[in-house]
């Protein structure tokens, strides 16, 4: 069963703060906004109000980091019912998370740690992300993250863990090529075969961010322009990928809005070059 | 290692522990960096996100004391990062009461005594700024309560409301940082303060007389309003600065006797 998508294809933005009002007064040509789910949950402030601005012009998607839905804690409801509140607020084509758990026992480490590709753990996640799904009224899209170890026990590989959530739960997938490059480097592993492993069918959305060499690890710090080898990756997946929406991240270092715009579009260009669709 | 355990290494990995044996061996030996390194992304990545957070609610007393000396100072005092809260924008609340010890201890900080209270403006701002709305004001329910019954309502304050006070003009030094960032012509006396959001969403800060702290000091505390008017009695524009504050937002509803509250004063 494919995703079912509303979004426009082409190339969005990721909504950071400092650039909503030249957004507002302009009102840029941008296919589709993605909005950071705990940036805006609060009913209430700038940040909500520029949330439901924003939805107010363009379509929007949610992406969280707070879910935890790998966490060994208790789902929580509220947090929940918060995100689907904004969802509802913002008319949110598609709410994502993360595979990961950013804390346990009411402890967070506040960044997205990896899960093993275990049994005991593929059930424990799809039983949250059912729980989740339920709550929000709605399925998720699970975004693959950066891991900078792999676990010893692992029972399935990387998409296979995915594809069997999928199976499970009903749940998309949120493809991030930045992440399966950075893992790959820091892995020794082959990027372009992983991507071949991707039930497409699941897929509803690809992320493109940019990354930094530290030291001897490639960090996911979505804080530059994308990288040759992952705009590479990325026009390489058009032929299976070409009607699905790409989204890129710049979250630290940010640039001005010209700037970014500017790297929206050569990302466009690339990804329309290789047969992706381009907004209307 | 079952899925708990890993999880509970993992984390205390990433905020700055030592990794445990069981999780360097849960580790796969792969090509190029060793575990340890691997590991050490995920706490070099979450001081970061910590340190991050910090700089956007504390932006005047990193100004005040300078990057490299923020850095070090509040990595000594907070102690290895990781929160009690999933929502980043909540790490920082313990920041202004560890700088009260650390004023009173550290030499070098001689002369920074007004340090907590400007911290703990800073933070009431941010909390003010990441606040909801909370409810509207309903005048067509209160109209409905009889004249007789007024005097048990109990007022709500906005959650986007924070009150303070500082025998420093913490206030003024923070408003004068941020318009200008210059320091001159500030009021030497105490002053209260309340920090509500502006017309433009924008958290910001309010000066209080003695009279009208006291006053919100009572809303908050969930004294009744005939409580409240008993002690402003005689000071109709004292009085009158309820209806100011409701109409601003700063109170945004009321119980009647005998209900419960149904919110949590600020």
């Amino acid at each position: 069963m494919a995703v079912s998508n509303a979004l426009p294809a082409g190339v969005g933005l990721g909504l950071r703060g400092p650039h909503v009002p030249r957004i507002l007064a302009d009102a840029p040509a941008v296919p589709f906004f993605e909005l950071l789910t705990d940036n805006h949950l609060a009913a209430g402030g700038a940040p909500r109000y520029q949330a439901e601005a924003i939805a107010a012009s363009y379509p929007v998607t949610l992406h969280g980091v707070g879910m935890s839905l790998g966490s060994i804690d208790p789902l929580d409801r509220d947090y929940v019912g918060r995100v689907r509140a904004l969802a509802r607020a913002t008319s949110a084509v598609s709410v994502s998370e993360h595979l990961s758990f950013i804390g346990c026992d009411g402890y967070y480490a506040n960044d997205l740690l990896p899960l093993p590709w275990t049994e005991e753990a593929l059930d424990h996640v799809a039983r949250r992300i059912r729980q989740a799904q339920d709550l929000l009224g709605r399925k998720l899209l699970i975004e693959n993250i950066t891991a900078y170890v792999r676990y010893a026990d692992a029972a399935l590989s990387e998409i296979g863990f995915l594809s069997e959530l999928c199976h499970r739960t009903g749940c998309g997938l949120l493809l991030d090529i930045n992440n399966a490059y950075v893992n790959a480097v820091n892995h020794g592993e082959d990027a372009a075969a992983w991507l071949d492993a991707v039930p497409w069918e699941r897929v509803g959305e690809i992320h493109v961010a940019g990354h930094r060499l530290a030291d001897d690890l490639l960090i996911d710090t979505h804080d530059g322009p994308v990288s040759g080898a992952v705009l590479a990756l990325l026009t390489g997946i058009a032929p299976l990928a070409r009607h699905l929406p790409v989204l890129l991240e710049w979250d630290h270092r940010l640039p001005t809005w010209e700037t970014l715009a500017a790297e929206a579009a050569r990302v466009a260009e690339r990804w329309h070059g290789a047969g992706g669709s381009l907004a209307a | 290692m079952r899925l708990a355990e890993l999880q509970r290494h993992l984390v205390e990995t990433a905020c700055g522990a030592e990794p445990s044996t069981g999780l360097l061996h849960a580790v796969a030996p792969r090509p190029g960096p060793g575990r340890r390194r691997r590991l050490d992304a995920y706490r070099q990545t979450v001081e970061q996100m910590h340190r991050h957070a910090l700089e956007d609610a504390f932006p005047v007393c990193i100004a005040i004391l300078g990057v490299r000396y923020w850095q070090r100072l509040t990595g000594e005092i907070l102690g290895r990062p990781g929160s009690l809260d999933r929502d980043l924008a909540r790490y920082g609340e313990r920041l202004p009461g560890l700088l009260s010890n650390a004023v009173r201890e550290r030499h070098e900080l001689r002369g920074y005594e007004y340090l907590p209270d400007l911290a703990a403006l800073e933070w009431g701002l941010h909390r003010v700024r990441y606040a909801p709305n909370g409810e509207r004001f309903d005048f067509r329910a209160l109209a409905a309560i009889p004249e007789t019954a007024r005097a048990g309502l109990r007022l709500h304050p906005s959650p986007a409301l924070a009150l303070g006070s500082s025998r420093w003009p913490v206030a003024a030094l923070w408003r004068t940082h941020r318009e200008s960032g210059a320091c001159e012509n500030l009021p030497v006396k105490a002053v209260h303060y309340a920090i509500h959001r502006n017309d433009r969403l924008e958290a910001t800060v309010t000066r209080l007389s003695d009279a009208e702290k006291d006053l919100l000091d009572a809303v908050v505390a969930g004294t009744t309003l005939g409580a409240i008017e008993a002690r402003s009695a005689g000071d109709q524009r004292l009085a009158n600065r309820l209806y100011d504050w409701i109409m601003a937002g700063w109170i945004v509803g009321f119980t009647e006797a005998g209900q419960p509250c149904s919110m949590t004063p600020s």
